[in-house]
């Protein structure tokens, strides 16, 4: 075999190997980021809220969160961190028929209990950008944060689905949605057990449902 | 250096008419010896188990032209036709150089991604003779370059080309124990040259298990399974299974199976997040393998 036929398999050979990753450059912002998963993926009737307590776990405010199963700097000894990986039995959550949480998400958590499980808020970005709002881009990542826990997956609660477009076109249609999120009379409050949306986000779902609700 | 170069030439005289009458002597018995000892061939049906690589070769001069399709979930119903409206695929072109050496090349709709990889033989199982040799060794390097227009989506992180690619290197350790049944254990590193936060480890640490029970002439059944020691987050049921079979026809093999993985590359299938199989997330798929002899085979 003459090797010199070969030298186009040069390129194969490394070309250049580093190790990096994402520097979060603004700490885990506890508030925005890790509240709302506790919120919308663990407080369902029956479950961790300060009614419930299920297993002693209540998942509502930050005081609750870590008075129990969290070591602040030692996200691989907190056994909430433990309950959230567990691939099956009665530790792992959450339980069926939810589904486990995406890996986005338990990385967040995880970030947050390496960096000290602290109750940080994140400061205003000032800037709320009603203008350009499309259902991918502004609309879903709020229902995927505040609302998806209950009402997407395998058994979304209340009738109301948000895995597709076309159930949270339902939901706009019958005006649910704007009057739940906007805590409106007569309406059922949503986040169940969770804080209102900020008006930033309200403003952006209002704008998007005034704009027709365009599947864009 | 004169001295040197005669010191030298005695003593590989002396060597070589040391060597001279063992040789004469048993020259008869050991033609007998190659003629007995054999490698051995089609532990697998074609260079892959099903997503991983196996430890067959193709031979010298050999292209092969790979059309792999994973679809979506059997659970979505009949209206998504029980996943199949979702298709996503890998083109690929192997290459066998010589019979210890084949190279690939491939592109995936996945993340756009392509992968290239070279494949050497270091030992072939064989039998019989001196040269018994109990399993095969195949080593396996390759790397992937993420083709995605925007593959991190963080404006303050600049894509540069480096951030696009990761590697692998994998170690076949593999044996046909009889007609019927073949096995094999890979142990496996990915490199990822930029991963989505610090928790997440740039080196995954992998073995593979593949395996193939032969129940007739054409057909055989195949798993293929990778656990993920440092997996970050940990997760047990992500790890790609798959199960199928091979069906050889002629110049093609086609491997149906069911899985839990989407991608179709190593870094693809062992690193992304694989949907669960104890609760019935699994997927259809299929690889089509065409092979051509485009060089005449040489008489090794």
């Amino acid at each position: 075999m003459n090797i010199k036929r070969y030298w186009w398999l040069l390129p194969l050979i490394p070309l250049s190997c580093t190790r990096e990753y994402v520097e979060d450059l603004r700490g885990v912002c506890f508030e925005r980021d890790v509240l709302p998963i506790f919120q919308s993926n663990c407080t369902q009737s029956g479950c961790h809220n300060s009614q419930d307590r299920e297993a002693g776990y209540d998942f509502t405010t930050y005081d609750k969160i870590v008075s129990h199963g969290i070591e602040p700097g030692n996200y691989k000894a907190s056994k909430v961190y433990e309950a959230i990986v567990a691939p099956f039995g009665e530790e792992a959550m959450p339980q069926a028929p939810y589904t486990r949480l995406p890996d986005e998400q338990i990385s967040t958590i995880a970030l947050w209990i390496d960096e000290g499980a602290k109750n940080t808020t994140c400061p205003d970005s000032g800037t709320c950008n009603t203008t350009d709002v499309a259902f991918s881009t502004s609309v879903t990542p709020i229902l995927q944060q505040y609302c998806n826990g209950c009402h997407a997956g395998s058994s979304p609660q209340g009738n109301v689905n948000y895995n597709t477009y076309n159930g949270v076109k339902a939901t706009v249609t019958n005006g649910k949605l704007l009057a739940s999120i906007q805590h409106a009379a007569g309406a059922l409050a949503m986040p169940q057990n969770g804080n209102k949306l900020s008006t930033c986000n309200i403003s952006i779902i209002k704008a998007w449902i005034d704009a027709g609700a365009p599947n864009n | 250096m004169n001295k040197v170069l005669y010191i030298l030439s005695l003593l590989l005289l002396g060597v070589s008419a040391w060597a001279q009458p063992g040789k004469t002597d048993d020259l008869l018995s050991l033609l007998d010896e190659q003629v007995s000892t054999s490698h051995v061939t089609n532990a697998f049906k074609s260079p892959r188990v099903i997503n991983s690589h196996s430890m067959e070769m193709l031979s010298a001069g050999t292209l092969d032209f790979r059309i792999l399709h994973r679809f979506g979930d059997i659970s979505q119903g009949a209206y998504e036709f029980f996943g199949l409206d979702q298709a996503s695929m890998r083109l690929g072109l192997d290459y066998g150089i010589t019979p210890n050496l084949m190279v690939g090349i491939g592109r995936s709709t996945n993340k756009k991604e392509l992968d290239g990889f070279a494949k050497y033989r270091i030992l072939w199982q064989s039998s019989g003779g001196q040269h018994n040799i109990p399993v095969s060794l195949v080593w396996v390097s390759g790397m992937t370059i993420n083709g995605l227009k925007d593959p991190i989506g963080i404006a303050e992180v600049p894509n540069t080309f480096v951030r696009r690619l990761a590697y692998y290197h994998e170690l076949i350790i593999g044996r046909k124990f009889n007609e019927r049944f073949s096995v094999q254990i890979t142990p496996t590193i990915v490199h990822r040259n930029f991963v989505v936060n610090r928790l997440v480890p740039n080196e995954l640490y992998v073995v593979g298990f593949g395996g193939r029970a032969k129940f007739s002439k054409r057909v055989a059944f195949v798993w293929d399974y990778a656990y993920l020691i440092n997996r970050f987050p940990t997760n047990l049921m992500s790890n790609p299974l798959s199960l199928g079979f091979d069906i050889e026809t002629g110049g093609h093999v086609f491997q149906l199976h069911f899985s839990n993985s989407v991608g179709m590359n190593e870094r693809a299938y062992i690193v992304d997040e694989n949907t669960n199989w104890a609760k019935g997330e699994i997927r259809f798929g299929f690889n089509l393998s065409r092979v051509f002899q485009i060089v005449k085979q040489d008489i090794y």
